[in-house]
C-alpha cells in the first residue's frame, strides 16, 4: 500500500461487540495531569514486531504488566499474540522474538487482540523502553484496525533513567541497564518477559525519583523528554 | 485503567507469560515441593516490589504482619531492634529464595524484626489472605511453614536416604518395625527336647538358632550353632542332653512394635546375636543380626562382641578400623544422627571397659571399688570417632586406707589405661583431664569439695572446668556414688543462682555464626579462610545452651538431645520449641560427620572447618536456620538472667 494510499484509507469497520468495547474505553477518565507519584499507575508495555520498520512491519504480540508506585503485580501480566495468516517471516527477526507463523496464525483475531490491549491500558501511563518504537507502532495498529488515536502519556525508561543516574550516562541499550541492576532476565524478547523486566527498571527509577525528592509524574516525564532532546543535540 | 484482570479469552496464555516467576520459585524451597497448581496459584497472586537499600521492609511498629515476602533478587537484613546491634549475633541475613516473616503471619501478631534491605532489593509479595489460603491448599506449603527448619530436614534425609538406596540396593534403613523384618515363623522346641533332634530340625530348616519355648509359645531360652561349639562340642556333651541345660535363658526379647534399632542396641550392649519377638509373652519370630545388617560386611553386634572379647590392646587397635568402616557406611545410609552417636557411644564404651578389664589383668585389680568416669562429649554421649579422652576416678576409700594411699594404687593403673585409650585411638587430653592427673582420681567428698569450690567460686577457669566436668558419666564400676555426687551438685548449683548467671554470661560470648554482610560470619584465619568452625562455634552454643537450662530446672540429663526434651517436657519451653532446638542441633552434628568421613575419604586430617560457600543451597539453608535457632536459646537465656 502507498504512502498515499494508506493516509486516506476509510476508516475501519468494526463487529458491534468490538464497537462497545471501543466506545466504553473513550468513556473512560484520563488521569489528572498531576498526579502525584506515589498515587501514579502505569502499564508496563512492550511490543514485539515482524521487523524493526515502523512504518510496514507488523505488530506480533504486546506484553504488559500493571504496576502501581511501588509493586508491579504480577497477576496482571499478559501476553497477546496477534493473528496473522500470512505473517511476514524474516528469519532474523523471528530468531529475535521467537514468534513462529504457526503461533501467529492461531493467534487472537486482530481486532479482537487490539481491543483486549485497550483494555488492558485503559488511559493509564505507559512505561517501555525505547517508548517511541512501542508508541508508533501501537498507534499505528489502533488506527487502522479500531479507528482511534492512542492518547495516553508515554514515560520512556531509556531517557528517565539516564537522567536519573547521569553517573550511568554509559549505559544505553535495555540490557546494559538489567545488566547495571544485576536483574536477571529469564524470557528476555517475549513480549511479557520484557515487559516484567522493564517493569522491574520502573520500580527501581521511581525509588530513585523518590530519593532525590521528587513527587510528580509529569515533571518525571519532562526530565525524560529533555534528556532525549540533549541526546539528539549531542548527536547533531 | 478499566480492568486488571487479564482476558482468560483467546491466547493471552496465562501460565505461559507466568514462566520466568514460575522458574524461579521452583528454584528454591519449598516452592519446589509444590503442586504445579498450587504453585501457579501463588505465583498469580504476587506482586513485585523494590526495595532500595536500607528501606525497611517489616518494622514491629506497622501492626499485625500483613505480607508475606518472598527475596527475588537482592539481601534482607534481619534486625532485633531491642538488643545490642553490635553484636553480630542479632542480625542476619536472607538471600534470594528465602521467606519471611512467618512465624509473625501465623501468629496474626506483629513482627518481632525489623527486616531491612541491606542492597537494593526485589521481592515477591502475597497478602495475608492468599498467604492463608496457600496454607490451605498446599501441603507442602503448609508444613514447610510450621516447621520450617523440620521440612528442610526431611528434604536432606530423603536426598541422603534415596542416594542410599541407590548406592546399597533397598531399604537399609532401622527405622523399620520388627514386625516389617521378621523373615519366617519361628522354629521352636520344648526345653526337654534332646540336643540331637534339636540339630537335625536346624540342620533341616538351615537355620543358626533355635528358640526353647514353653506351650504358650513364650520363650524360655535361645540355643545357637555357637553354643553348639562352645558347649557341647568342646566339653564333649553326649547328645541326648536336654537342650535346657546348654541354652541360654532368658533370652533378650522386644515387641513386634520396636525399631530394627532397638534390637540393634539391645544385641550390641549384650553382646547377643539373637533377639526375640515376643507380644504379650508369646513368641513371634526370631530377629538375628544377620537380619539388620545383611548388607555391610562389618556388623555392630559382631564387633561389639570382637571388641568385648580382644585378647590385648593390639587387638583392639586393629579393630578401630572396623569401628570407622561400620560407621561410615550408616552415615552413608542415612541413619539418623542420635543413632550413630548412641552406636559410636556403645562401641567407644565396649573399647573403654575392654581396656580396663585388659589393663587390670596386667597389673592387677585394686582391692577396692571404684568407678571410671567420663566428662566432656563422652560424658555427654556425643562423641565422633575421633574424640580426646577426658575421665577420672571416683574412688570409695576403705576404712584402713587414706586417700593418698588409695590414689597410689589407682594412678599407675589410670596410666597405663590412658596410654592404652590413646593406643586405640583416643588421643590422650591436653588439658590433662584424665585419670592419671591426681587432680581427677578423687574420692566422693574431694569430688564433692572440688565442685563446691568452682560453684562457690566461678573464676573464668571453673566456669570453663565446670563446663567440662559437669557432664559426667559411669563407665566402669558401681554407679551410685556418682548418682549421688550428680543429685548433690543439681541441688547446690539449683541454690547457687549466681553460679548458673556466670555460666550463662560465659556462654552468651560464643554467638552463632549468622552474618551481618554475607549468610555467615566466617573465620579469616590463614589456615581456615572463608570457614566455619562446626564444633566451636555451631555445636557449642547449643551444648552450653542445654546444660545452663537443664541445670537451672534441676534436669539430670547429660546428653544434649535429653536435656532439650526435658526442657520440653517440664514445659520450660514449648514441645515444639525444644524439638526444633533438636532438629538443629542434630543437623550441625550431621554436617560434621559428613565433613569428617569426607576429609577421611580423602586421607585428610579431619578438622571441623566448613566453607559455606562449598554447601549446596538446602545444606546452606539449613545451616542458616539450624543458627537461628542456637540464637533462640540465647535469646532465652538472655531473657531468664536478664543479661
Amino acid at each position: 500500500m502507498s504512502f498515499l494510499a494508506s493516509l486516506f484509507r476509510p476508516a475501519p469497520v468494526l463487529e458491534d461487540a468490538i464497537e462497545e468495547r471501543v466506545s466504553h474505553w473513550h468513556t473512560l477518565p484520563t488521569p489528572s495531569a498531576h498526579t502525584p507519584l506515589d498515587r501514579a499507575r502505569f502499564v508496563v508495555i512492550d511490543v514485539e514486531t515482524t521487523g524493526l520498520d515502523m512504518h510496514s512491519d507488523e505488530l506480533l504480540s504486546v506484553g504488559l504488566v500493571p504496576a502501581g508506585p511501588r509493586s508491579v503485580e504480577i497477576d496482571g501480566l499478559a501476553e497477546i499474540v496477534l493473528r496473522h495468516e500470512r505473517a511476514r517471516v524474516d528469519k532474523d527477526n523471528l530468531v529475535i522474538h521467537g514468534i513462529t507463523p504457526t503461533e501467529s496464525a492461531s493467534g487472537t483475531e486482530v481486532a479482537e487482540a487490539l481491543v483486549s490491549v485497550l483494555e488492558h491500558i485503559g488511559k493509564s501511563w505507559l512505561v517501555a523502553f525505547h517508548a517511541d518504537f512501542d508508541r508508533v507502532m501501537l498507534t499505528r495498529a489502533f488506527k487502522r484496525h479500531l479507528g482511534l488515536k492512542l492518547k495516553n502519556p508515554f514515560l520512556d525508561l531509556a531517557w528517565l533513567l539516564p537522567a536519573l543516574y547521569p553517573d550511568q550516562a554509559g549505559l544505553r541499550s535495555l540490557d546494559e541497564w538489567l545488566g547495571h541492576f544485576g536483574i536477571a532476565a529469564p524470557a528476555r524478547h517475549r513480549a511479557s518477559g520484557d515487559a516484567l523486566v522493564t517493569a522491574e527498571l520502573l520500580l527501581i527509577a521511581l525509588s530513585e525519583a523518590r530519593r532525590q525528592g521528587r513527587t510528580d509524574l509529569r515533571g518525571l516525564a519532562g526530565l525524560a523528554d529533555t534528556q532525549a532532546r540533549l541526546d539528539r543535540m549531542s548527536a547533531h | 485503567m478499566s480492568s486488571t484482570t487479564p482476558l482468560q479469552t483467546g491466547n493471552d496464555r496465562h501460565t505461559g507469560v507466568l514462566l520466568p516467576v514460575l522458574e524461579f520459585l521452583r528454584k528454591h524451597a519449598p516452592f519446589d515441593q509444590m503442586e504445579p497448581a498450587h504453585l501457579e496459584y501463588l505465583a498469580k497472586r504476587l506482586r513485585l516490589s523494590f526495595y532500595a537499600r536500607d528501606e525497611k521492609i517489616t518494622d514491629p511498629g506497622n501492626g499485625p504482619a500483613s505480607k508475606f515476602f518472598i527475596i527475588k533478587q537482592g539481601r534482607v537484613r534481619g534486625e532485633t531492634p531491642s538488643e545490642d546491634e553490635q553484636v553480630s549475633g542479632n542480625a542476619w541475613e536472607l538471600v534470594p529464595g528465602e521467606c519471611f516473616p512467618i512465624g509473625a503471619l501465623l501468629a496474626r501478631r506483629p513482627v518481632r524484626t525489623i527486616h531491612r534491605a541491606a542492597e537494593d532489593t526485589f521481592c515477591f509479595e502475597l497478602d495475608r489472605d492468599d498467604f492463608d489460603k496457600l496454607l490451605k491448599l498446599s501441603t507442602a506449603f503448609n508444613d514447610f511453614c510450621t516447621r520450617r527448619l523440620a521440612s528442610l530436614l526431611d528434604q536432606v534425609h530423603r536426598q541422603v536416604q534415596a542416594s542410599a538406596a541407590t548406592n546399597m540396593g533397598g531399604d537399609t534403613s532401622l527405622n523399620i518395625r520388627l514386625a516389617d523384618r521378621i523373615r519366617r515363623a519361628p522354629v521352636t522346641c520344648r526345653p526337654e527336647s534332646p540336643l540331637a533332634e534339636v540339630l537335625r530340625i536346624m540342620d533341616a530348616e538351615r537355620i543358626g538358632s533355635m528358640v526353647i519355648t514353653d506351650e504358650d509359645q513364650r520363650p524360655l531360652g535361645v540355643f545357637t550353632l555357637h553354643d553348639l561349639l562352645s558347649r557341647v562340642a568342646l566339653p564333649g556333651l553326649p547328645l541326648d542332653t536336654p537342650v535346657s541345660q546348654v541354652m541360654t535363658p532368658n533370652p533378650l526379647s522386644l515387641p513386634p512394635t520396636a525399631y530394627a534399632f532397638e534390637a540393634a542396641m539391645l544385641m550390641a550392649s549384650r553382646g547377643f546375636g539373637h533377639v526375640c519377638v515376643a507380644e504379650r509373652g508369646r513368641l513371634h519370630g526370631v530377629i538375628s543380626e544377620r537380619d539388620l545388617f545383611s548388607l555391610q560386611r562389618v556388623g555392630l553386634v559382631s564387633l561389639s562382641r570382637a571388641i568385648n572379647k580382644a585378647s590385648d590392646i593390639g587387638a583392639l587397635i586393629k579393630l578401630g578400623g572396623d569401628v570407622h568402616q561400620l560407621i561410615g557406611q550408616m552415615i552413608a545410609q542415612g541413619v539418623s544422627v542420635a543413632q550413630i552417636s548412641q552406636i559410636i557411644t556403645l562401641l567407644n564404651d565396649h573399647v573403654a571397659r575392654r581396656v580396663i578389664e585388659l589393663c587390670q589383668a596386667e597389673l592387677g585389680t585394686p582391692p577396692f571399688a571404684y568407678t571410671w568416669i567420663a566428662f566432656g562429649s563422652e560424658g555427654r554421649q556425643e562423641q565422633t570417632l575421633k574424640t580426646d579422652q577426658d575421665n577420672g576416678i571416683l574412688f570409695e576409700t576403705p576404712p584402713n586406707m587414706s586417700n593418698g594411699e588409695v590414689r597410689a594404687v589407682l594412678l599407675p593403673l589410670a596410666r597405663r589405661i590412658n596410654e592404652a585409650l590413646a593406643e586405640c585411638g583416643y588421643p590422650l587430653c591436653t588439658g590433662n583431664i584424665m585419670a592419671s592427673n591426681p587432680e581427677c582420681c578423687l574420692s566422693f567428698e574431694e569430688w564433692q569439695a572440688r565442685f563446691a569450690r568452682w560453684i562457690d567460686q566461678g573464676t573464668p577457669e571453673h566456669l570453663l572446668n565446670a563446663s567440662i566436668f559437669f557432664d559426667f558419666r559411669t563407665i566402669e564400676g558401681p554407679e551410685q556414688a556418682v548418682e549421688r555426687l550428680r543429685r548433690w551438685f543439681t541441688d547446690k548449683v539449683k541454690g547457687t543462682p549466681r553460679f548458673l548467671r556466670m555460666m550463662a554470661q560465659n556462654s552468651l560470648r560464643n554467638r552463632p555464626p549468622l552474618g551481618l554482610v554475607r549468610d555467615f560470619v566466617v573465620s579469616g584465619s590463614a589456615d581456615h579462610p572463608n570457614s566455619i568452625d562446626l564444633k566451636l562455634h555451631g555445636l557449642t552454643p547449643f551444648v552450653d545452651g542445654a546444660r545452663i537450662l537443664a541445670l537451672a530446672h534441676g534436669i539430670t540429663a547429660t546428653n544434649t538431645l535429653e536435656r532439650f526434651r526435658g526442657l520440653g517436657k517440664l514445659g520450660v519451653v514449648p514441645r515444639h520449641e525444644s524439638e526444633a532446638w533438636c532438629d538443629a542441633y542434630v543437623y550441625i552434628q550431621l554436617l560434621r560427620m559428613r565433613h569428617h568421613r569426607e576429609q577421611q575419604q580423602a586421607g585428610e586430617e579431619t578438622d571441623n572447618f566448613v566453607d559455606p560457600d562449598k554447601l549446596n543451597d538446602l545444606d546452606r539453608r539449613i545451616l542458616k536456620e539450624s543458627f537461628r535457632q542456637a540464637r533462640k536459646i540465647q535469646s532465652r537465656i538472655e531473657l531468664d538472667y536478664q543479661l
